[in-house]
């Protein structure tokens, strides 16, 4: 499972030889050098130059990160249209699925009214922020772009839904726990958020398809 | 999956007392902003964000502790570093957004892309900063495939269990 597991999801150079995942020339080379210190002096460089490969790999998965929120935070500033939209969007997301479950609520502009409780949504309640988040480490990983279009997409429709599912969750503590919803809006926003956001882009690498071999 | 159960269970435990620290923490950020601008204002002048930056260093420690890879040393280290580092990109960026606001109140007609690029840049840290910084104090560890090809490479790592962890057995 593990072997398979590197291999599928390469992080770095994916054509590096590692002796653990190649038995067959691991041993043979072994048993012409012979000896334990040999060995253990081949594991160590090997395990340096993996860990060297690995720091790369991340910075290089950082600098891609961060370079793509340097362009979506230019679009979005270029784009105010797109957080109007967002807001639309979730008002509408939010009044739907209240009408689901045959609640009518009033809806002012961008404020949700049900009984009593008033939800004003502002572009950082949308889920334009999550969707960039996952968006923008999918686009930076390293996978097939087949599966990248996939996995950003999915990512939409399932970030979208889950903001419905916020904005229901604290109607109903606004309702029903008043004296919660500020620690509960902070905690869904950020904790779970963020939460969410790793758990789809774990599940995007675990489903993720083999990648051709390098070597 | 095992990572994101510890950090479900650690984000939550430190949300409480991040919690309770968000109005000291803020005034304590305030003070260093205006203070390093040089202005002479009241403490509460700045209104306080809808997310508070203390909850941010909470979700940070919890991704860090977390970690199912790493050895408790260097995740200990790397909160260390991480809550340094944080605070110090908290501070920078309440001065580079009142410094920016302050030139730009002072000109005729800020562009208005101008005035959006800079609200949506002083937000970025409470969205990525404990992201990114855990990438790169344990990215290395933490990245699936990276640990895995480092145990092929080498044998057992000093880390402990794996399984479970971002890169581990799912």
């Amino acid at each position: 499972m593990r072997s398979r597991a590197a291999g599928r999801r390469s992080f770095g150079r994916g054509g590096r030889h590692t002796g653990g995942a190649e038995p067959g020339a691991g041993g043979a080379r072994n048993r012409e050098s012979g000896g334990g210190a040999r060995r253990a002096r081949d594991a160590r460089e090997r395990r340096a130059a993996s860990a060297f490969d690995d720091r790369r790999a991340v910075v290089g998965f950082l600098l891609r990160l961060l370079a793509g929120w340097a362009i979506a935070m230019a679009l979005l500033s270029l784009m105010p249209g797109v957080e109007q939209w967002a807001v639309a969007s979730t008002v509408g997301g939010v009044r739907a699925a209240l009408a689901l479950a045959s609640l009518h609520p009033q809806v002012n502009g961008s404020t949700i009214v049900l009984g009593h409780a008033a939800l004003r949504i502002i572009p950082e309640c949308t889920p334009l922020m999550p969707i960039l988040m996952f968006g923008i480490a999918v686009a930076a990983y390293p996978a097939a772009p087949a599966w990248k279009l996939i996995g950003a997409s999915a990512g939409v429709v399932l970030l979208w839904a889950y903001n419905v599912v916020r904005m229901l969750a604290l109607i109903a503590t606004l309702t029903w726990w008043p004296r919660w919803f500020k620690f509960l809006h902070v905690y869904l926003w950020q904790t779970v958020t963020l939460l969410v956001v790793c758990a789809m882009f774990l599940l995007w690498l675990r489903m993720a398809p083999a990648r051709e071999s390098r070597a | 999956m095992r990572w994101l159960l510890r950090f479900f269970v650690w984000a939550t435990v430190l949300a409480v007392p991040c919690w309770l620290l968000a109005d000291t923490y803020h005034h304590a950020l305030e003070a260093a902003t205006l203070g390093t601008l040089g202005i002479r204002a009241a403490a509460a002048s700045i209104p306080a964000p809808d997310v508070p930056a203390s909850h941010v260093l909470g979700v940070f420690a919890a991704m860090c502790l977390a970690s199912t890879r790493a050895p408790w040393k260097r995740r200990l280290g790397a909160v260390a570093a991480g809550v340094v580092g944080l605070v110090a990109l908290e501070w920078l960026t309440g001065v580079a957004a009142i410094a920016w606001m302050m030139r730009d109140s002072g000109a005729s007609g800020t562009a208005e892309f101008t005035a959006r690029l800079r609200d949506n840049l002083t937000s970025l840290p409470a969205w990525i900063g404990a992201p990114v910084l855990w990438l790169a104090l344990l990215g290395d560890r933490e990245l699936p495939g990276a640990g895995a090809r480092r145990e092929a490479a080498g044998g057992a790592a000093p880390a402990g269990p794996r399984a479970g962890s971002p890169g581990g057995a799912r």
